[in-house]
């Protein structure tokens, strides 16, 4: 285990010092992604301010939930570097590298990039965050930040699961990555607001198929104290840690699936 | 003029080749129209109109902007800084044929292919799923098309600009990222520039990027007619003649300067 971790960092290692190779580019790429993402922002204050709330959600509110979704997200985009080409590695017959290695291939793929332009991403969620603490100034005790902590992790482990799960598909149908975003990118904007604006069946999808809003909009209800509109059970929001480990095992099996079904594209 | 056009047919039928891919984009477009659509149902609740528009008008907005997203290139296009790239430049260029006008034709295939087989069915999915508005009259239904026809040439004359920037430097996506999503914004594709404060609205009106999205949609629900209508117009019009001036200025300069990459 030791020298697995001392590995991983090894090679995360590699990857910084391949990525500062191009600084310019990096410091181009990471700006880059910070203005774009800023820019879903800006369009959430633009909207709020004109509109004053959503559904019982003030700017802050939706600020916070903007904020934690983000910064979840680009914890795990950052990991999952590797998994952004794999539709091409399938093609090109790349994945067969990993399989000869004496690795195990999600650990490969975990350390195959470490993409610091995400960085961009990652800052940008920060701010959201701390604009909304600042304007709602909770009071917060030990409990409720650990809770934060651990939503947040549990957030980033879903959307390395989606992440995983999508590119799992590509053994099959390298053609399908794009409808990965509509879970990835598409979660991610959809629990930018609190789910109750939302129909039934899109709650439900991301509820039970994708458990999306057990890992930020309930987590998010118990932190800003807000009345859950669904009446579930007072423990739903300490549901997320434990849906997030069940979705990334899920992950993992499916991926392992994919592996044994793994055909070369040969030469 | 007819070998442009044979380009032109050309690149419609290249992109014919992708079914499964456009099936899974117009799946992606309903989702996220989807959330705006619930997200403006939200806000305005309780509330008649906001901006000029009222809550059918604002989901006709999404409905129109997700079907003319890919037609108006709204998430850029990287062929051009490919082909520079990659070197594939230097065969384009020996061709007894003029560069800019060569990739307008690659690029208006491509719109058309988009517009019809990405915005017709995302579009009348639209139209039933989230009951958006019909065009207000006739008359806004015609005007609607040309200013989709203004869209087209913006976005292909603004856009030759930021990609032609990779002859210079080798890597052009960086600076093509960033550009695409300010003109996401400008152009209205995230939010309506009606929703923006009046002084930035004003800005944004001036800016080459209405014509991709906020425009059509405003003539389409009836909101920009009459002089209003001709002045925007006019805007629009005397931005695509600076581009293209602009870009094929900068067309003359880079092609005395080129470095070919590869072999």
């Amino acid at each position: 285990m030791r020298a697995m971790l001392r590995l991983y960092f090894r090679l995360i290692g590699a990857q910084i010092r391949s990525e500062m190779q191009y600084r310019a580019s990096l410091v181009a790429e990471t700006v880059g992604a910070f203005v774009i993402t800023a820019l879903d922002f800006v369009a959430i204050v633009i909207l709020l301010g004109r509109f004053q709330e959503i559904d019982g959600w003030t700017l802050a509110e939706v600020a916070f939930l903007y904020g934690v979704s983000t910064i979840s997200f680009s914890i795990a985009e950052l990991n999952a570097g590797g998994y952004d080409y794999f539709d091409r590695m399938v093609v090109r017959g790349d994945f067969d590298r990993l399989l000869i290695r004496p690795l195990g291939t999600v650990f490969q793929m975990l350390t195959e990039a470490w993409p610091l332009r995400r960085f961009g991403r990652l800052a940008q969620g920060v701010i959201a965050f701390g604009f909304a603490m600042t304007l709602l100034r909770p009071e917060w005790d030990a409990f409720h930040w650990a809770f934060l902590a651990i939503t947040i992790c549990g957030g980033a482990l879903l959307f390395f699961a989606i992440f995983v799960i999508g590119s799992a598909a590509c053994f099959w149908s390298p053609q399908t990555a794009e409808l990965t975003n509509v879970f990835s990118y598409g979660g991610q904007f959809m629990t930018s607001y609190p789910m109750s604006i939302y129909e039934r069946w899109m709650r439900a999808f991301f509820t039970f198929v994708i458990p999306m809003a057990f890992i930020n909009y309930y987590p998010s209800l118990y932190l800003l104290d807000k009345p859950d509109p669904f009446g579930l059970p007072a423990w739903t929001p300490f549901l997320a840690p434990f849906v997030a480990v069940f979705a990334f095992l899920g992950a993992l099996a499916v991926w392992r699936f994919g592996v044994s079904h793994y055909q070369s594209t040969g030469n | 003029m007819r070998v442009y056009l044979a380009i032109a047919v050309k690149s419609f039928q290249k992109h014919l080749t992708y079914r499964a891919a456009n099936l899974a984009g117009i799946i992606t477009n309903m989702f996220f129209g989807a959330v705006y659509v619930f997200v403006y149902v939200a806000l305005f609740e309780g509330r008649t109109t906001v901006g000029g528009l009222d809550v059918r008008d604002a989901v006709t907005y999404v409905v129109l902007t997700q079907a003319l997203l890919m037609a108006m290139s709204a998430f850029g296009n990287r062929e051009l800084s490919e082909s520079i790239m990659k070197g594939q430049i230097a065969a384009d260029l020996s061709r007894p044929l003029d560069f800019y006008l060569y990739w307008a034709a690659i690029d208006l295939g491509r719109a058309v292919y988009y517009l019809i087989f990405r915005g017709i069915p995302t579009f009348v999915i639209g139209l039933i799923l989230f009951r958006a508005r019909l065009p207000a009259s006739p008359n806004a239904a015609l005007a609607f098309a040309a200013c989709l026809a203004t869209g087209i040439v913006m976005s292909y004359a603004f856009r030759f600009i930021p990609n032609s920037l990779a002859f210079w430097t080798t890597d052009a996506r960086g600076i093509n990222y960033l550009v695409n999503t300010v003109i996401l914004f400008f152009s209205g594709f995230i939010v309506p520039i009606n929703f923006f404060p009046p002084v930035l609205r004003g800005l944004v009106l001036l800016l080459p990027f209405s014509a991709l999205a906020n425009l059509p949609v405003n003539v389409y629900l009836g909101n920009v007619t009459g002089p209003e209508l001709a002045q925007a117009l006019a805007v629009q019009t005397a931005w695509i003649i600076a581009l293209v001036i602009g870009g094929r200025a900068l067309l003359r300069r880079l092609v005395t300067r080129l470095t070919v990459q590869g072999g």
